[in-house]
């Protein structure tokens, strides 16, 4: 009786350090090392992310857009400044011809890329990422759940 | 007794096969679906106004409708700098079935990036004012206005990014035009339908534009009653 006890409890803790080990798990990532002390906001062309496969870096792509409250460019490279992480940018023809365009249909949108995979983006048609669009503490909190912002 | 059972039967499927045929022609319709509601889509273009339920992914499906209308509200060769924020101050195409109307030409164009510049200042059918509102620049105005727009007809408007033509709808609404009747398509640069027409081409390295397939507006002022 004593034994099976015992066994019972062993078997517990083992379960629920399982699961917390699940749930705090940190998933986020180190951009590539050209991307941490460096506050620029380059621009690239579609040829130019092809040889970025084995990268890890954040790409924003902006379309013209005629009315618009806020600049977004500008709360991107605030950010930039601010915690001098770089940032590429591409207009929107030569983004419509990367892989990327089967999973970003809209522009303006900023995509946190590793591997050549998109970890996470945000969406110009959804109304729950407006507020990174328009806030630099947005955006900031935002990339902070995917990417450590220091090295 | 079995001869009379088939008789009423067959007398019945008569009937019904009439009374079926009687509803479809006294129904008939002009074979167009109903329109999903005119409802803003969320997010950033949500702020354009652009449409949730009829977009640039979806417009292809309601061109041609002999209840509407279609009206691209860019200017052939727009004075403010689009490129410089990736954009096109060229109308380099549209979607086949939209008639060209300059939206700079019916009011102002206020909030544009600073990147682009200095949008087109001259001369425009109507002036914001403060509050919202419209007031008329010519006595034509809104007579204008109601003939490139009919007020009876579904209004579709599209532009290069969505933003002209939710400047147009917002200037029609506020003129007493039906919101719900007008559908802010989005932007032909987000369009990847079937139905383009490529104004742009490419000759000898140099870009070429054959304004000529638009079918364009034009606002000739100077033929205009200024309002005093």
């Amino acid at each position: 009786m004593k034994n099976r006890i015992i066994t019972a409890i062993v078997f517990i803790v083992i379960i629920v350090s399982t699961v917390y080990i699940v749930i705090t798990k940190d998933d986020r990532f180190y951009l590539s090392d050209e991307y941490y002390n460096n506050n620029s906001f380059s621009e690239i062309t579609s040829d130019q992310v092809d040889g970025l496969i084995n990268k890890k870096y954040i790409l924003y792509t902006y379309n013209n857009y005629c009315s618009f409250t806020i600049p977004c460019d500008k709360i991107f490279q605030k950010f930039s400044e601010d915690y001098n992480i770089g940032i590429l940018s591409i207009n929107y023809e030569q983004f419509k011809t990367t892989s990327f365009y089967k999973t970003v249909k809209y522009a303006p949108s900023v995509m946190i890329i590793s591997n050549n995979k998109i970890v996470a983006y945000l969406d110009a048609d959804n109304n729950n990422d407006v507020d990174k669009y328009q806030n630099v503490d947005a955006f900031k909190n935002w990339l902070e759940k995917y990417i450590y912002l220091e090295k | 007794m079995k001869e009379k059972i088939v008789t009423i039967v067959m007398a019945v499927i008569f009937v019904c096969m009439g009374l079926f045929f009687g509803y479809t022609l006294l129904n008939k319709s002009d074979g167009l679906c109903e329109l999903p509601v005119s409802e803003v889509t969320g997010g950033e273009r949500g702020m354009l106004g652009i449409d949730k339920n009829i977009n640039e992914s979806n417009i292809d499906q309601y061109l041609a409708r002999e209840d509407s209308v279609y009206r691209d509200m860019r200017m052939l060769k727009d004075v403010a700098n689009y490129e410089a924020i990736g954009g096109d101050s060229y109308l380099s195409g549209y979607v086949k079935g939209f008639e060209v109307i300059p939206y700079p030409y019916l009011a102002e164009v206020k909030g544009l990036p600073e990147a682009v510049g200095k949008a087109y200042s001259g001369k425009t059918l109507f002036k914001q004012n403060e509050d919202g509102t419209y007031t008329a620049n010519y006595e034509e105005s809104l007579s204008i206005l109601e003939y490139l727009f009919p007020k009876d007809k579904n209004i579709f408007l599209m532009c290069g990014g969505g933003g002209y033509a939710g400047m147009t709808k917002n200037l029609l609404v506020a003129l007493g035009w039906n919101k719900d009747r007008i559908y802010n398509v989005g932007g032909y640069w987000n369009y990847e339908g079937n139905n383009k027409v490529e104004i742009k081409r490419t000759v000898n390295g140099k870009d070429v534009y054959d304004f000529w397939k638009v079918n364009y507006h034009n606002i000739d002022f100077d033929n205009l009653t200024r309002v005093q």
